[in-house]
C-alpha cells in the first residue's frame, strides 16, 4: 500500500479497536499489590477561614491508613505557582496555589484533607468523620462584584481581586467611533463551562523497585507533570516517571498540573505503598477547572457601507479562586482580546482583558480558549450591524472578510495571520447549505407559522500557540513550546515512533503514522506508536492548543526525513548507485529511480545500518532519529452556518442542520479532521444551548452532577455537513495547521445568530445577550419586546 | 460517590421480602431497578439501614389485564411498556409516555412501581397514575391496603409507602373505547426529567365533552390532576377556543417551584401551553359518538 496511506488518505483509525473493544488501560482499571485508595475531604464553603481540622475519629475508622491535612501536605509540597516575565505594563498577580487549603478555603471543593484507606468505600466513610471548623467569610461570586471598589478580597495579600489586566490600543479608535456612520455596542455574558471529559481525573502513584516515584495520571501533558512534581516535591526529575496511559478525553482540563497529582505523589512517598484516586463527577465539577465565563462589552464602529472601521472590546473573566499552572485564568480573556478582530480587516482596535479572582472553581482553558467568546461577541455584533444597516448577514461579511490574497496579514493586536481563506470559506459554506434556498425555505415556513433561522459565523482559529503568539503573554516561561519525536527502525524494518504529545481521542496513532508512511513508503501498520510515558518519549509539553499536528506532527516529519535520508545513503551504498539516484518505491522498497535493477526492503537497509555489515565510510551505525520543532502559529479559517427552528410558544430551539466550511491546510486524514469538526460542533451546540455551571448566592455549586450540568446528547445533534479548503501554512512542516478546537468555536456565534434571525419577524433583530440560550430566556426576550403570542 | 454501609438481602419470596422489611432495625428500603435509589445512596442523601433487593421475585414482573384494568407488578420494568402491542392497543398513552422516560439503559432496569415510590414531581409514571386514577396495592407483613394515586403522590417527600411496606401492584383502568388521549412533556434534552409535562383524556358525545381529565407534572410537589379545569370543560363544545380558555385557567391554579430548570412563572406559562396542546391532540384522537 505504502504511499496510499500517507498524507491525505482516509485511513481507518488504528486506535479504534482498543477503544471499541474495551482493551484499554485507563487508570481506574489498574491495580497494584498493597494499593490504597484516596478520598478527599473538600471544603463546603465558598470562602471561609479554616480554623481547625479534626482527624482523630476518621483516622480510627476501619481500614484507614492515614489522614493527611494541609499542614502536612503543604510542608511536603510547595504551592503551585505560575510566574511570568516580560509582561511590560500588563498587570499580572499570580497566587500561591497550595495543594491543600492553607488557612483559607477559597471555593467549594477545595481540598482540606486526604483520607487513605483500603478502598474507596471505607475512605468515604472516614472522610465523613473529618471535622472541619470554619469561620465563613463573605464570598465574591461574580467578576462584577470582584472588580467593585469595596469588594472583599479573595486573596488578602493582593491589593485587589485582579489576576490579570491587559490593555491594548492600536490606531485611531476614538476618531473612528466619533466619525462612524453607526456604532453597534453590545453587552454579553457567556456561560461558565467545564470540559466534562468522559474519564474524570485519575492518579495512581507508587514507588518502583528502585524507589523511583511513578505517577500514572490522566493528563494531556505527562512531561510537564513530571517537571512540576520534581520542582515542587524537591526530587531529581530523573527519579520520577510519569505515565499518561489511555486518557478518556481532556478538552483542556487535563493540560494543567493539579494539586491531586502532587498529593498522591506525596502520599506514595510517605506511605511507600501505591495510592490511587479516581475523581468522581461531583468532584470534577466542583474542583476540576471551569472555563469561558466572561462579561463582554463589544462595540463596532461602522462605515455607511458596513465596513468595520474600529472595534472596542472588553473581556472580563470570572477567574475563580487560584492561579492554575501552566495556563491561568488570564488565558481566557487575554486570548479573547488577542483574537477579537477575527477573520476581518480591522485597522483600529482597543481591547481590555481582565481576569478577576472569585470564590469559585478556578477558571482556565477549555477547547477554544477565548475564541468561542470572540465568536459569540464578534459574529453576533456583525449580524446586529447587518440588521441595522439592512444588509444580508452574508453580504455584511463579504464586505469585511479577509481574502486569501490578503495573507500574511498583520492584525492590530500585533498578530501575524500566516495564511487562510476566510472569504472563500464563507462562499463555500453558503454553497454547501444552499443559502438562497435556505432563505426561501425560511420564508415558506414563516408563512405556515414556523420560525426558522439561519446563523452564519466566520472565524479564524489560532493553532499551535508558538512563541509568536504566547511570548507577549509570558507563558513561555511555564510551558515548553517545542515538540519532539523519536523514530527508530528495527532490524526487521518495523518502525517505533515515540512522541511527547498525547492523543486522548485525536487519533495520533493513525495520523502520525500516516506522516511516517508518507515519507518512508510504509503502511500505518508497520509503525508502533508510543506516547505518554516520560521514560520512553522525548520531552514535549503535550497536547493542547491544537498544536499536535504542527508541533508534534512536524517533529515526526522531520525525524522521518532524517531516517529516510540516512536510509537512502545506506541503500545507495548497498545498491552501488549515487544517493541522488535512490528513491523509495510505492511499495516501500529502496530502488534506483525508474525502477531499473535490484531493490532493497527497508529491513535489509536497517540490518545493514544496525549490524554495520556494509555501511558507507564515515556513517554512524543505527537507523533512528530524534527531531524537534519550535513552531510558529498557523491559522485555520472557517465559516459555520446553523439552521434552527424556534418555537416562540415555549422558547425551544432545535438545530435542524449545520454546515462547516473549514480550511485547516493540508489534511493528514480527512476522516479524522471531520471527526474533530463534528465533535467540536456538538460541543459548541452544547455551549450555545445547554452548558452552564451555576453557583447560588452562597457560592454553592448548584450544578454538581450531569443531571444539572447539561451536555449535548445524541438526539440533539443535527446533520453536520462539511466542506474543505486546503491552504498550506508557510510556517510549518508540509504546510500543516491545527484544527482541534475550531469546531467548538463557530456554534457560539452561529447558533445565537440563527435564533435572533428566527425571532426577527416577531420582535425585530434582538441580541441574545446571555448564554446558554435557554427556553426561558427566549421566552423572556419575546415578552420583553412585546410579543405575547 | 460510594454509599455508606447498609445491610443487603435478596429474598426469594414476597413473604421473605415483607419480613425483611418488617424486622429491619431501622429504615429499610426496597431495591427494585435502583435507577433513582442507587444514585441517592451514592451521594449519601439516603442512608437506609437495610436494602431489600426484590429482583429475585421474577413472578412480580408482569403486565396483565383483568376486566377493564391493567395490573402492573412491582418488578415490571419501563422497557416492558415499550413497543408493547397490548399496551399500544389498550393504553397507548403509556406506550407514548415511556418513550420520553430517561434513556434505554434506565428503561431496562427501572420499574414502574419504583418510579411511583420515588415520586419525582415531573416523572412520567406518576403523571400517568394520577391521570388514569391508578389503584395502588401496598403490602406489608401486617396486611394489604389500597391507595389512590392522587392521595399517594400528594407529597413528594412523604410518599404514603412506609419504610416497611412494598408497593406490590398497581392497577390502571383502561379508558373507554373512543376516548381521546394525549401526553406531552417539555424538556431541554430528550430523556431529561420534564420541566413541565401534561396529559389529557377526553370523551366526546353528541358533539360535547362528556368527560375530560387533565394531569400536569413539574408544576407542584407531585404530579396532579386539575379537576377545576376538567369540570369547566364538561358539556362544552370542543374547539380551539375552548382549549385556550382551559389553558388560561391553569396558571392561577398552580404553585410551581423555581429551580435551575425554570422559574415558577415560566412553568405556569408552559403548563398553559401544554394544556392547550394536549386537549387539542386528545380531541383529534377522540372518536365522536352520537353525532
Amino acid at each position: 500500500m505504502g504511499i496510499t496511506q500517507g498524507m491525505g488518505a482516509r485511513v481507518q483509525r488504528v486506535e479504534d479497536e482498543r477503544y471499541l473493544t474495551g482493551r484499554t488501560h485507563f487508570i481506574d482499571a489498574m491495580a497494584l499489590p498493597r494499593m490504597l485508595t484516596v478520598a478527599f475531604v473538600r471544603g463546603g464553603e465558598a470562602h471561609a477561614r479554616l480554623l481547625g481540622i479534626g482527624v482523630q475519629t476518621a483516622a480510627a475508622c476501619p481500614g484507614v491508613s492515614h489522614v493527611m491535612t494541609g499542614e502536612e501536605a503543604n510542608a511536603l509540597c510547595q504551592p503551585i505557582r505560575a510566574d511570568r516575565t516580560r509582561l511590560g505594563r500588563t498587570h499580572y498577580a499570580p497566587t500561591d496555589y497550595p495543594v491543600m487549603a492553607s488557612g483559607v478555603i477559597r471555593h467549594v471543593g477545595e481540598i482540606v484533607a486526604a483520607v487513605v484507606a483500603d478502598d474507596r468505600y471505607l475512605a468515604e466513610d472516614a472522610a465523613e468523620q473529618v471535622r472541619v471548623d470554619v469561620e465563613p467569610l463573605p464570598p465574591v461570586l461574580s467578576v462584577d462584584q470582584a472588580l467593585a471598589p469595596d469588594a472583599p478580597l479573595v486573596h488578602g495579600t493582593l491589593g485587589d481581586n485582579r489576576h490579570y489586566h491587559g490593555r491594548l490600543e492600536n490606531g485611531e479608535v476614538d476618531a473612528a467611533f466619533e466619525s462612524a456612520h453607526r456604532v453597534v455596542r453590545t453587552q454579553l455574558r457567556s456561560n461558565r463551562h467545564c470540559a466534562s471529559p468522559m474519564e474524570t481525573r485519575a492518579v495512581l502513584a507508587h514507588l518502583d523497585a528502585d524507589g523511583r516515584l511513578v505517577v500514572y495520571t490522566s493528563s494531556q501533558m505527562p512531561h510537564m507533570v513530571r517537571t512540576k512534581l520534581a520542582d515542587l516535591l524537591g526530587l531529581p526529575e530523573r527519579n520520577i516517571r510519569v505515565v499518561a496511559p489511555d486518557v478518556g478525553g481532556g478538552f483542556g482540563l487535563k493540560c494543567h498540573v493539579f494539586p491531586e497529582e502532587l498529593i498522591l505523589a506525596a502520599l506514595a512517598l510517605k506511605l511507600e505503598r501505591p495510592v490511587k484516586w479516581i475523581e468522581d463527577r461531583r468532584e470534577n465539577y466542583m474542583a476540576g477547572f471551569h472555563a469561558k465565563e466572561e462579561c463582554i462589552e463589544f462595540a463596532l464602529a461602522l462605515g455607511e457601507d458596513g465596513t468595520i472601521e474600529a472595534i472596542d472590546a472588553a473581556f472580563h473573566a470570572d477567574g475563580g479562586a487560584y492561579t492554575s499552572f501552566p495556563f491561568t485564568p488570564s488565558s481566557e480573556p487575554s486570548m479573547a482580546a488577542a483574537t477579537c478582530t477575527g477573520p476581518y480587516r480591522v485597522r483600529n482596535l482597543r481591547t481590555e482583558a481582565i481576569a478577576a479572582y472569585t470564590n469559585k472553581s478556578t477558571l482556565s482553558v477549555c477547547r477554544g480558549v477565548g475564541l468561542p467568546i470572540v465568536n459569540y461577541a464578534l459574529e453576533h455584533s456583525i449580524d446586529r450591524a447587518a440588521a441595522e444597516l439592512g444588509l444580508d448577514p452574508a453580504e455584511m461579511r463579504r464586505r469585511n472578510l479577509l481574502r486569501s490574497e490578503d495573507f500574511p496579514y498583520g492584525t492590530p493586536n500585533f498578530t501575524l495571520y500566516d495564511s487562510g481563506s476566510p472569504l472563500e470559506s464563507l462562499e463555500q459554506a453558503l454553497e454547501l447549505m444552499d443559502y438562497e434556498n435556505l432563505r426561501k425555505e425560511q420564508a415558506a415556513a414563516l408563512a405556515e407559522g414556523r420560525h426558522l433561522g439561519i446563523g452564519i459565523a466566520s472565524m479564524i482559529e489560532t493553532t499551535t500557540y508558538g512563541q509568536d503568539v504566547l511570548a507577549p503573554f509570558g507563558k513561555s516561561d511555564n510551558v515548553a513550546l517545542h515538540e519532539s519525536a523519536a523514530l527508530r527502525v528495527a532490524p526487521d524494518g518495523g518502525i517505533t515512533l515515540s512522541v511527547g504529545t498525547h492523543s486522548h481521542g485525536q487519533g495520533h496513532a493513525t495520523t502520525f503514522a500516516q506522516l511516517v508512511a508518507g515519507v518512508l513508503g510504509c503502511d500505518v501498520g508497520d509503525i508502533r506508536f508510543v506516547q505518554g510515558d516520560t521514560d520512553t518519549t522525548p520531552y514535549g509539553s503535550g497536547t493542547w492548543g491544537s498544536r499536535s499536528a504542527v508541533a508534534g506532527g512536524g517533529a515526526v516529519l522531520k525525524a522521518a526525513r532524517q531516517v529516510r535520508d540516512k536510509a537512502m545513503q545506506v541503500a545507495a551504498h548497498l545498491l552501488q548507485i549515487p544517493v541522488a539516484e535512490v528513491e523509495i518505491t510505492n511499495d516501500g522498497r529502496f530502488a534506483r529511480k525508474g525502477g531499473e535493477g535490484p531493490s532493497l526492503e527497508r529491513g535489509e537497509v536497517a540490518r545493514a545500518a544496525l549490524y554495520e555489515t556494509n555501511l558507507p565510510l564515515g556513517l554512524d551505525a543505527g537507523l533512528e532519529a530524534t527531531a524537534s520543532v519550535s513552531p510558529r502559529s498557523p491559522y485555520t479559517t472557517a465559516t459555520h452556518i446553523a439552521f434552527v427552528q424556534v418555537d416562540p410558544a415555549t422558547g425551544k430551539v432545535d438545530v435542524l442542520r449545520y454546515g462547516v466550511s473549514e480550511d485547516c491546510g493540508p489534511m493528514i486524514n480527512p476522516t479524522v479532521v471531520e471527526g474533530q469538526i463534528a465533535g467540536g460542533v456538538v460541543q459548541g451546540i452544547g455551549s450555545a444551548l445547554l452548558e452552564h455551571h451555576i453557583y447560588d448566592d452562597q457560592g454553592q455549586l448548584a450544578t454538581a452532577s450531569m443531571m444539572d450540568y447539561r451536555l449535548p446528547t445524541a438526539p440533539l445533534v443535527p446533520r453536520i455537513e462539511m466542506a474543505h479548503l486546503e491552504t498550506p501554512s508557510p510556517h510549518s512542516e508540509d504546510g500543516l495547521k491545527g484544527m482541534g478546537e475550531g469546531g467548538a468555536v463557530g456554534p457560539m456565534g452561529a447558533v445565537p445568530n440563527a435564533v435572533s434571525d428566527a425571532l426577527k419577524p416577531l420582535i425585530g433583530w434582538q441580541p441574545i445577550s446571555e448564554l446558554p440560550i435557554t427556553p426561558e430566556r427566549v421566552h423572556d426576550l419575546l415578552r420583553r419586546h412585546g410579543w405575547r403570542g | 460517590m460510594k454509599p455508606p454501609p447498609f445491610e443487603y438481602c435478596r429474598p426469594d419470596s414476597i413473604d421473605e421480602a415483607l419480613e425483611a422489611l418488617a424486622d429491619a432495625s431501622e429504615d429499610a428500603r426496597v431495591l427494585a431497578g435502583g435507577q433513582s435509589l442507587v444514585p441517592l445512596l451514592n451521594v449519601r442523601q439516603v442512608r437506609p439501614a437495610r436494602l431489600v433487593d426484590i429482583n429475585a421475585l421474577v413472578a412480580e414482573r408482569y403486565l396483565t389485564y383483568t376486566d377493564d384494568a391493567l395490573a402492573i407488578g412491582c418488578l415490571a420494568r419501563h422497557v416492558d411498556f415499550e413497543d408493547n402491542p397490548e399496551i399500544n392497543a389498550r393504553l397507548p398513552i403509556l406506550g407514548e409516555a415511556v418513550k420520553e422516560l430517561a434513556s434505554p439503559a434506565v428503561r431496562n432496569r427501572g420499574t414502574f412501581c419504583g418510579s411511583l415510590c420515588h415520586n419525582d414531581p415531573a416523572a412520567e409514571w406518576p403523571l400517568m397514575a394520577v391521570l388514569l386514577d391508578a389503584r395502588l396495592h401496598v403490602q406489608s407483613a401486617s396486611g394489604v391496603r389500597q391507595e389512590t394515586a392522587g392521595g399517594w403522590l400528594a407529597d413528594r417527600h412523604s410518599p404514603a409507602v412506609a419504610p416497611r411496606e412494598l408497593l406490590r401492584r398497581v392497577e390502571i383502568g383502561v379508558p373507554p373505547p373512543g376516548a381521546g388521549w394525549s401526553f406531552t412533556e417539555f424538556n431541554r434534552r430528550p430523556g431529561d426529567v420534564a420541566i413541565v409535562s401534561a396529559a389529557a383524556l377526553l370523551t366526546i358525545e353528541g358533539g360535547r365533552v362528556a368527560s375530560a381529565r387533565l394531569a400536569l407534572g413539574g408544576v407542584d410537589r407531585s404530579a396532579r390532576r386539575l379537576h377545576q379545569v376538567e369540570r369547566l370543560l364538561e358539556g362544552e363544545t370542543p374547539s380551539e377556543a375552548l382549549w385556550s380558555a382551559a389553558a388560561g385557567e391553569v396558571p392561577a391554579l398552580l404553585e410551581p417551584p423555581t429551580d435551575l430548570q425554570a422559574t415558577a412563572g415560566f412553568r405556569r406559562h408552559l403548563a398553559a401551553q401544554l394544556t392547550r396542546r394536549v386537549f387539542a391532540e386528545a380531541e383529534a384522537r377522540a372518536t365522536r359518538k352520537g353525532t
